[in-house]
């Protein structure tokens, strides 16, 4: 076989094999897709690449500040969380920017992307149903948005602890297997609204109460301490608080996370990957027409 | 078996009209319901359709027969409701839409790049073809300019630029090329016609006969969601006029 004639099937690959008589909803296409998945979004990296770029580029397209406010969000944010639990309502936390800030910033990238994410696929119906590419590509872009946010201000954060007193813990060195937990999951997160919503277009607007709504379940400003103990299972339902708490452990109580709990922590995450690709595929055959 | 390029085996879209889907509060209330409001039609019902390397094929038919369905189902935008689709090609390329992917507060420049990689291409071959691309579209005084203060004229000439030069074998042409002004049409035209001395596979959809007559060596009109005829392309023309004129 020649280069050119390379075998090349449109869209959905086993599903245009299997469904001879088949309806189109409700196909098996995702257990021997997976592969051929992968296979299609790792030929459209460059594709992925160039729009990440763009959308960091276009973010602040006309803004006097510019990329100012990628570091200036959540900083005044930060700020008047401070202001509020440690003058308003006393916390009794030491050093309690050190114990707010990794967290927020943490629950900032999830969250963040986890909206833009609802919205990715929607906004771009104009390009899904004229140009023939990995849908799949929008919502990762809006976690690897959020994501470049997110290390560059907790970069920042880090740099900035090493430099002042409180110096760096050792457990830094823990901090990438956590934020490569919270990418899985967020990931997983982020395909599983991005593509219902095109179904229910109440979604991206859920995403925003209950993500709120959540952030105040989430021990991210108090830690999970402060929770009466009988109560702190029914926060443990949310896989944030773990991811949250890891972070408080490493960063601000200078101790080592118990294994068993990183390990449950990442097989959820990856649980939520599975789920997140899975509907995904169930859904996207519907996009070009629905959207 | 000839060198296929194209191969549609048994191929159908079935499209569905709701009377409205997309609130969960009307989904709940119809759940409810067991009559919903719910249209269903084939536009396209078990087609066959075969293409070997070298055709140019063109589409006829009247609005809403299913060609656009046809060149989406073959870029693979939409899948098939049942039936196979295979398209022996690496290279397929589609003008479904001139200067679709482009964005307006980006600049030329950067635009010729995201669209190159929007149509699949390998960012490495875009160098040789980018003089090539600005030259077509005269758009190199203007490279750094924001594509939002671009006449859409320009647009347009971008947006086929990119695609017609990036060595197609398959070329997948919807109407597109009915905008843009008698000067643009016909250089776009003399473009395809290059390509296709080229050796390019063709397929196009145009409510024109002169283009049909100029470019294609095949026709096949659709008409109801089925073949009506697949053949020369003046008999497909006379067939078809005779239809529409009752």
């Amino acid at each position: 076989m020649t280069e050119t004639e390379y075998l090349e099937k449109t869209g959905a690959e086993p599903a245009l094999e299997i469904r001879e008589t088949q309806i189109s909803n409700g196909d098996p296409a995702f257990s021997s897709g997976i592969f051929s998945q992968f296979f299609e979004l790792w030929r459209y990296r460059e594709l992925a690449i160039e729009l990440f770029r763009t959308h960091l580029k276009l973010r602040y397209v006309g803004s006097f500040l510019g990329f100012v406010w990628t570091m200036l969000n959540p900083l005044l944010y930060v700020a008047t969380y401070w202001f509020v639990f440690s003058y308003i309502i006393r916390m009794g936390l030491p050093n309690y920017p050190l114990f707010l800030i990794p967290g927020f910033l943490a629950w900032n990238f999830t969250f963040g992307s986890v909206v833009t994410a609802s919205e990715s696929i929607i906004s771009s119906k104009y390009l899904i149903t004229k140009i023939a590419f990995p849908s799949e590509i929008l919502p990762i872009i809006s976690v690897a948005v959020s994501l470049f946010d997110f290390l560059v201000s907790m970069g920042l954060y880090l740099l900035t602890v090493m430099i002042l007193p409180p110096a760096l813990p050792p457990q830094t060195v823990l901090l990438p297997v956590i934020i490569l937990i919270q990418v899985v999951l967020t990931v997983g997160l982020a395909l599983l609204v991005a593509s219902t919503s095109v179904y229910f277009r109440d979604i991206p607007k859920l995403v925003q109460v209950f993500g709120n709504l959540i952030f105040f379940v989430t021990p991210i400003f108090y830690p999970l301490s402060f929770i009466p103990e009988r109560w702190q299972p029914v926060l443990g339902l949310n896989p944030m608080t773990q991811i949250i708490t890891f972070y408080h452990e490493l960063l601000y109580d200078w101790t080592w996370p118990d294994s068993s709990a990183v390990a449950v922590s990442a097989v959820i995450a990856v649980l939520f990957l599975v789920l997140g690709l899975w509907v995904f595929n169930r859904c996207k055959h519907g996009f070009a027409e629905l959207s | 078996m000839p060198d296929l390029i194209v191969e549609c085996r048994k191929l159908s879209k079935k499209f569905r009209w709701y009377e409205r889907h997309d609130m969960l509060k009307s989904t709940i209330a119809n759940s409810w319901k067991s009559d919903k409001e719910v249209w269903e039609w084939y536009v396209l019902n078990q087609i066959n359709l075969e293409i070997r390397r070298g055709e140019r094929v063109g589409i006829i038919g009247r609005n809403g027969c299913g060609k656009t369905t046809l060149l989406k189902l073959l870029t693979g935008i939409y899948t098939p409701t049942s039936g196979t689709v295979r398209i022996f090609s690496k290279r397929k390329l589609a003008l479904i839409e001139l200067g679709v992917g482009f964005y307006p507060e980006l600049t030329g420049r950067e635009n010729i790049k995201l669209n190159w990689v929007f149509n699949g291409l390998a960012r490495s071959e875009l160098k040789d073809r980018f003089d090539e691309i600005i030259d077509f579209a005269g758009v190199e005084k203007f490279l750094d300019t924001p594509l939002k203060y671009y006449s859409s004229g320009m647009t347009a000439r971008l947006g086929f630029s990119i695609v017609a030069h990036a060595r197609p074998e398959l070329l997948i042409v919807d109407e597109i090329l009915a905008v843009g002004d008698m000067e643009f049409q016909e250089r776009c035209y003399n473009k395809i016609e290059q390509l296709c001395k080229g050796g390019v596979t063709l397929i196009i959809v145009s409510h024109n006969p002169a283009d049909m007559e100029r470019f294609c060596d095949r026709a096949v009109w659709i008409e109801e969601g089925d073949f009506r005829y697949d053949g020369e392309v003046s008999e497909a023309l006379r067939l078809y006029k005779e239809m529409v004129l009752g």
